[in-house]
């Protein structure tokens, strides 16, 4: 007799769909609700892992909106240290869906909060991008002027989007308790100082997440009518928890939370589609291999991975950055060990990995380790008597090229 | 050192009599160059601001980050591969005497429009100070840089205009640069940078 298992393919099954098959080989895995063209508006935000997937449209073609941006003949590094070129503004990570909700409703009335202004050994910093500014600012009124700035870039940005791409990171939150207010990092992690008459742990619940994320996509519509959506889950575990449950249990609620929200959410509203990367990370038949050794870190082949099954329904465009596109077929490594973990060679900017230094060693300076410093050397200039000295003197004005590796100059 | 370039390399014979730089010829070297105003003004402030400085650029960034901006173009300039490579091959003396800011000719041209907003901005004080400490930076540990003279600046962001009139370019001919040249400065300049420069080479210099 025939039951409607009966004629489902293979996929549907666990055995055919996941059990016998290698991690990297998922088939027939995500289908997109919607298609996005190479010359839709893209603007990404979210987590920590969110940065991957903004890295790899923008390597394979994809139009990603860019509101705030340094010149390109700047180093990479610097502006990365600095939020520029991680998403399409520098707001940093967005983890929850209460700091994005936040962050539209501030951008539309172009709300600044003088106690948003967090201070560090006397330099101040933008609590709601603490991470943008490595050193801080040189006053309170210097980050309320950037501040708006931003917002009005962001604000400018969202009407004028296509595609919005939101990874939803966490449940956990640091609030301001009599505002409400809600940052992405505990008050004095990164600056500030913890007060708990002030501030408090927040931890949202399903109907919180589903609620902020309703209202959000509401307020970009609004902005922007046929806006799409496309949300993913990070599987990027907490790094600590502020609950009282093990952080295995409290990365599995938080998980599981925003993973059941993007499906109400998808099967709700036709212009928002769920892609299922937290799937392909966090699948059994994956034994943590993608994993970096820290069981935490996701490793380039991982991001490789979710990308090749991302770019299945949405192709890659041929351009010239093909490190992405190209990236070599990926199948069982022979003698199914595990595959060494491979440094990413985009390295996310992630301030909730700033927790680990608190498990760690109490006396290390969290702040130093995302500061750069610069040390400029002295060099004593004898005194030269004019009568002796031989001076030569050169015009370095015209299209000069030394033998050393030389580049070309404006000079 | 030598030129990979044989116009260059001419340049170099009409300049200093050989083709090369002769590291043991000289006890002391003096580079002119980095162009201030066009680095400072045409690439950077056209487009980002800081809070202190105040320029018309749209987006809004920290000071460190304008600092690094400007830096960056410094060494990227002729004259700061020149200092780097000078660096690299000896221990002696290095100065650099900055490509004058331009003169308030420039309000003439297209190009004048950045500089003028420069000047009437609220802070333009901070402008040849800004563009003077990106310098010590860039090349610190490397060269001694030599400042503007206080008295050739006007509006802190132009030199006087007294100084870019009837200047002449000193190639194999002499030629008279236009009325119009903000960029060329005169005889008088080069006498005041000579004066200054040699008040400098008299006194230990701090880096």
């Amino acid at each position: 007799m025939s039951t409607p298992y009966s004629s489902l393919p293979p996929r549907n099954y666990w055995r055919s769909g996941v059990a016998e098959v290698h991690a990297t080989q998922l088939a027939d895995f995500y289908k997109k609700k919607f298609p996005i063209a190479f010359d839709d508006k893209i603007v990404t935000a979210g987590s920590c892992f969110a940065q991957h997937v903004a890295n790899n449209l923008k390597k394979n073609g994809y139009n990603i909106l860019v509101a705030e941006n340094l010149p390109q003949w700047l180093d990479e590094d610097v502006a990365k240290q600095h939020g520029y070129g991680i998403y399409s503004a520098r707001y940093g990570n967005i983890y929850t869906a209460r700091q994005l909700l936040q962050l539209l409703r501030d951008s539309r009335t172009g709300t600044v909060r003088p106690e948003d202004v967090w201070e560090k050994n006397g330099r101040f910093y933008d609590a709601l991008r603490p991470s943008v500014e490595p050193i801080g600012l040189e006053s309170a009124d210097e980050v309320l002027a950037h501040r708006k700035n931003h917002l009005e870039k962001v604000a400018q940005m969202f009407a004028d989007v296509d595609v919005f791409v939101f990874t939803l990171g966490l449940t956990e939150a640091w609030q301001r308790l009599d505002s409400g207010t809600i940052y992405p990092t505990c008050p004095g992690v990164i600056a500030g100082r913890f007060d708990p008459d002030v501030f408090g742990f927040v931890n949202f619940n399903v109907f919180d997440v589903y609620n902020d994320m309703v209202e959000a996509r509401k307020l970009l519509l609004e902005i922007k009518p046929g806006l799409r959506f496309i949300l993913t889950v990070s599987p990027v575990p907490l790094t600590a928890t502020a609950s009282d449950d093990h952080v295995l249990v409290a990365t599995t609620r938080s998980k599981s939370i925003l993973r059941s929200v993007c499906a109400m959410l998808a099967d709700e509203f036709d212009d928002v589609d769920y892609f299922p990367s937290y799937e392909i990370i966090t699948a059994p038949n994956a034994r943590s291999f993608f994993y970096d050794t820290n069981l935490r870190s996701v490793t380039s082949f991982g991001v490789e991975t979710v990308m090749r099954a991302f770019f299945s329904e949405h192709p890659a465009k041929a351009v010239t950055d093909t490190s992405a596109a190209t990236a070599p077929a990926l199948g069982p490594r022979r003698g199914g060990g595990r595959r060494p973990p491979v440094a990413s060679k985009d390295d996310v900017v992630c301030e909730e990995a700033l927790l680990e230094a608190f498990g760690q060693l109490a006396s290390v300076s969290v702040l130093s380790a995302i500061r750069t410093s610069r040390q400029f050397g002295l060099r004593w200039i004898p005194k030269s008597s004019r009568a002796t000295a031989r001076i030569s003197v050169f015009l370095a004005r015209s299209a000069i090229f030394f033998r050393q590796p030389s580049f070309a100059t404006d000079g | 050192l030598t030129s990979d370039e044989p116009k260059t390399r001419k340049s170099l014979r009409f300049t200093g009599g050989t083709p090369f730089i002769s590291l043991d010829a000289y006890d002391v070297f003096c580079v002119v160059g980095c162009r201030t105003s066009v680095n400072a003004a045409n690439l950077i402030a056209q487009d980002y601001s800081s809070v202190r400085l105040g320029l018309p650029g749209g987006q809004l960034v920290s000071q460190e980050l304008m600092d690094i901006l400007l830096i960056d173009r410094f060494r990227k300039t002729i004259a700061g591969t020149l200092i780097d490579l000078l660096a690299q091959s000896t221990d002696k003396p290095i100065y650099l005497i900055p490509d004058p800011l331009w003169s308030t000719k420039v309000f003439e041209e297209p190009r004048g429009v950045i500089m003028g907003a420069i000047a009437k901005s609220t802070h333009a004080a901070d402008y040849a100070d800004w563009v003077y400490r990106c310098l010590q930076s860039a090349f610190a540990g490397k060269a001694t840089v030599m400042r503007q003279p206080a008295d050739t600046i006007e509006n802190n962001v132009f030199t006087a205009q007294t100084y870019s009139q009837n200047s002449i370019g000193l190639g194999r001919r002499v030629v008279e640069h236009p009325e119009t040249d903000f960029v060329h400065m005169n005889g008088a300049y080069g006498a005041r940078i000579l004066e200054e420069f040699f008040a400098t080479v008299d006194k230990p210099a701090a880096l």
